[in-house]
């Protein structure tokens, strides 16, 4: 187990070192000049380049790079173009909605995606599964920015029922989180009902009908258990979809989190911002991604060996 | 999941495929949307930029059979050219990142070692950034247009592609045929293009398939958000963002566009899994 820990995290801290080099590589190739997009067009070309010396905007490559990477290392994403305020601060502020909103959104997918599978796969071929894997495909395929416009239309212009934009309290996180949630939803249902039909192929499952077991006890206790192993493996890419997910959404419904911070950033061409929140969601997703890894190992010795093996295997 | 790919056994999956009715229809509809596309020139009723300001925000009639926008153009016309876009960003960003990721996965699995850490290590960190945000910041960084979305939604969809490649590259590179061939004198390239390449194809297929649903999405997506194909060049996400002004009185300016893009990408994921079906049939 401890092996496991230390290869996940001997894994993950190169990777974010690899992280910064590849968001200042999209900071530094931004269009506009940053000095003169924070004096202005009335400045003058010799306040421009005071500035540019100063930002150290004029050094090479590598070495803007070593110096953001220090900044980065001591919690310092620069400052905003705008606001003259830290991005740190602008995130600070801004990340508990998200988070929130995406792991709400993982968790509502998880809680209705995976029974919807169970069902699926226990009455496999009936009107109840077709009905199922339909929604399943219409949630999979149907964009979650155009959902989110009909929920919208729906639930907060026609009926009233749901306010349409902002967050000022719990029924704020109604509808972004189905909207966010959908292909998620679709997704574990897909899984867990492919899975299930595998697992109960197999001769425990058989045996444990044989003994007499009531088929409930059958499902949900010996052929679920087993299937859910695949499905912990998507847990990870749906925070990715999720994550992504809340970054439209937040636009949409006017959240304030940083993916709606982001996205106002890139219209005022406030590019530390747009960097900064792309390298947070990042650290946020690979840190998550990490703690369910050491997770499941904790929880089931095969995922553990597998763990192991594909942190070895390169 | 892999095979190699010879006539008899391209036969095989057709006829596999043929006896699924839903991908049968599928593939229909998709030829249709298509062709309507393709031949927007011809068939739509309107010029797509024809503004005609007396009929502005109809609902759909037999004159504009999906209604008119707020600045009365055809809805129709509109998604028709629209639809050019969509298909052109989904399978050239599709095709690009799947030849790079492609290329990446092979050369990792096959030659392993450093080169192999390197390469996936590299993926790896393209994969810690979530797509959608991936594909945000680098259209931020890149500025609008056609061909900065679509280097956008191409570069997201390298890992996928590279990781599925490397994997499937590992399963076969220490087979017996290969082995024969390299004691029969073959250079790497040779093999690679020779062996590895078409017995890895089936996996990839399906893969892009499927991406190419997903990468319309994006595309879509990163036009909604005014990060894509800039105006007067019509786009379903850009359409739909237009429509959120309007569509508390006018539902037909959001529903339309939504369903252009479910159609499409509906489509695409039947015959998706319906090709993953048939190409391993093992696994229904």
């Amino acid at each position: 187990m401890h092996k496991l820990i230390i290869k996940r995290l001997l894994i993950t801290l190169p990777m974010l070192l690899g992280l910064t080099l590849i968001v200042f590589t999209m900071l530094y190739f931004s269009p506009g000049d940053p000095a003169r997009i924070i004096l202005g067009d009335t400045a003058s070309e010799e306040e421009v380049q005071a500035l540019r010396e100063k930002m150290g905007l004029n050094e090479p490559f590598l070495h803007q790079y070593v110096s953001y990477l220090r900044g980065v290392l001591r919690g310092d994403l620069g400052t905003s173009y705008q606001t003259g305020l830290p991005v740190t601060a602008e995130i600070r502020a801004r990340l508990p909605v998200t988070a929130r909103l995406a792991l709400l959104s993982i968790g509502f997918a998880m809680v209705v995606g995976i029974p919807l599978g169970v069902v699926s796969a226990v009455k496999q071929n009936t009107w109840i599964d077709n009905l199922a894997r339909i929604l399943s495909l219409l949630g999979l395929t149907m964009p979650s920015f155009w959902l989110a416009l009909l929920l919208v239309l729906f639930f907060a212009v026609r009926l009233g029922w749901l306010p349409p934009s902002g967050m000022y309290g719990p029924q704020y996180y109604i509808l972004p989180v189905i909207s966010i949630s959908t292909v998620s939803i679709a997704t574990f249902a897909r899984m867990t009902r492919s899975s299930l039909l595998e697992t109960v192929r197999h001769d425990y499952v058989r045996t444990a009908r044989a003994k007499g077991l009531a088929e409930k006890v059958v499902v949900l206790r010996h052929a679920l258990r087993n299937a859910l192993i695949p499905i912990t493996t998507v847990v990870g890419m749906q925070l990715a979809s999720v994550l992504g997910g809340a970054v439209v959404n937040e636009q949409i419904f006017a959240i304030p989190g940083v993916g709606k911070m982001m996205l106002d950033a890139i219209k005022a061409r406030n590019y530390p911002l747009v960097q900064g929140g792309v390298l947070v969601l990042a650290l946020f997703f690979s840190l998550l991604n990490l703690g369910l890894d050491i997770l499941y190992g904790l929880l089931d010795p095969r995922i553990r060996d597998e763990i192991e093996n594909q942190a070895g295997g390169y | 999941m892999t095979g190699e790919i010879t006539t008899t056994y391209i036969m095989d999956v057709f006829k596999r495929m043929r006896r699924n009715p839903l991908v049968v229809i599928s593939f229909l509809v998709f030829l249709l949307i298509c062709w309507l596309i393709l031949l927007a020139d011809y068939i739509a009723p309107y010029p797509y930029d024809y503004q005609d300001h007396t009929r502005v925000l109809e609902p759909p009639s037999r004159q504009h059979l999906m209604g008119t926008d707020h600045l009365g153009r055809d809805i129709f016309s509109r998604i028709l050219h629209g639809g050019r876009v969509s298909l052109k960003v989904g399978f050239v960003s599709l095709a690009g990142g799947a030849l790079g990721g492609c290329l990446l996965g092979v050369v990792a699995g096959y030659f392993g070692g450093w080169l192999d850490l390197v390469i996936m290590r590299c993926v790896e960190i393209l994969m810690a950034i979530p797509r959608t945000v991936l594909a945000i910041s680098m259209a931020a960084t890149l500025g609008p247009g056609l061909t900065n979305t679509m280097l956008a939604v191409a570069i997201s969809s390298v890992p996928a592609f590279a990781r599925i490649a490397r994997a499937s590259t590992l399963s076969v590179k220490n087979q017996v045929y290969v082995e024969a061939a390299r004691a029969l004198g073959a250079t790497h390239p040779g093999i690679i293009v020779r062996h590895i390449l078409p017995n890895i194809m089936a996996p990839i297929i399906v893969q892009a398939t499927l991406g190419v649903g997903t990468a319309i999405t994006l595309a879509a997506t990163l036009g909604f958000l005014g990060l894509g194909i800039e105006p007067p060049t019509p786009e379903w996400g850009a359409m739909l963002a237009a429509s959120r002004g309007f569509m508390r009185d006018h539902v037909h300016m959001v529903l339309f566009p939504g369903l252009a893009i479910m159609l499409t990408v509906i489509t695409l994921n039947l015959i998706g899994d319906g090709l993953r079906d048939a190409l391993d049939p093992k696994l229904k």
